[in-house]
């Protein structure tokens, strides 16, 4: 019975998580600075409306509760995004495990 | 013994390989298609609504004259929502993602029902920004779900 080579086996799982997360924060990391930086600038804004009496209390609340669904959705997006990455390493470190049981022992996995 | 210990890893690993994982799903084509018509089409209301805020008739912007926009994102709230009242288990941040959707939309809703007056320097762009952001973290996360997001 041939062996598995763990080691390759390591080192390609090791790999396939640095590609996956990489490209993950590659995608999240522009979407998140510029969702962030537009609730803040929003936040100063309508902040200097209610300061220069432009707007009242009441205005000021549901302006701000819009901002605060927003922001609440795009945290959900950001897990959501997460956890794709996480499903994804794990499969393709399942995928890369059953391709080393397959060369070294020719027995398919049902994956 | 080591025929013993390879046998024994040979099933350790047959068993974790023997399924693909799923932690999350939540990619609906019909949900995925008509948030984005919603975002173009709330885009377009916006255009309309804010250049009635920004000249000196005080009656354009009443919500009443925007009745029809109003009517066609019930509508829509209506089916996105009945779509992700569908999804199984692993859907609920797609769930919640709609759900705060709808709220937002309220929100805003309520806003133009109490009336908005015509006002210098106060075009309600963040307004605007906040319904789009919803719309987006709900495309970002269809668009990460698209390939791997589907129930098994």
């Amino acid at each position: 019975m041939a062996a598995i080579d763990f080691k390759q086996v390591l080192t390609d799982s090791l790999a396939l998580a640095k590609t996956e997360a990489g490209s993950a924060f590659n995608k999240i990391k522009p979407f998140a600075e510029h969702q962030f930086q537009q609730f803040a600038e929003d936040a100063l804004f309508l902040a200097n409306l209610k300061i220069k009496g432009i707007i009242d209390d009441e205005e000021l609340k549901s302006r701000i509760q819009l901002q605060k669904l927003a922001l609440s959705n795009v945290l959900l997006a950001i897990k959501g995004v997460g956890i794709v990455t996480a499903q994804n390493i794990v499969n393709g470190v399942l995928a890369i495990v059953a391709t080393a049981v397959k060369g070294a022992i020719k027995v398919a996995l049902p994956i | 013994m080591k025929n013993k210990i390879v046998i024994a890893l040979f099933f350790s690993l047959s068993l974790v390989a023997c399924f693909t994982v799923k932690f999350i799903t939540g990619y609906d084509e019909v949900l995925d298609q008509t948030v984005n018509r919603m975002k173009t089409d709330f885009n377009v209301h916006f255009i309309k609504l804010a250049r009635t805020i920004q000249d000196n008739d005080p009656n354009n912007q009443k919500f009443e004259n925007f009745q029809d926009y109003y009517d066609h994102l019930e509508a829509d709230l209506l089916t996105i929502k009945a779509r992700t009242s569908i999804l199984d288990g692993k859907a609920k941040i797609v769930k919640d993602q709609v759900e705060k959707l709808d709220s937002s939309f309220h929100v805003f809703i309520a806003m133009h029902k109490r009336g908005i007056p015509d006002r210098v320097g106060d075009d309600h762009h963040t307004d605007q920004n906040a319904i789009n952001s919803s719309f987006d973290a709900v495309i970002f996360l269809q668009e990460s779900l698209k390939t791997t997001g589907k129930p098994n």
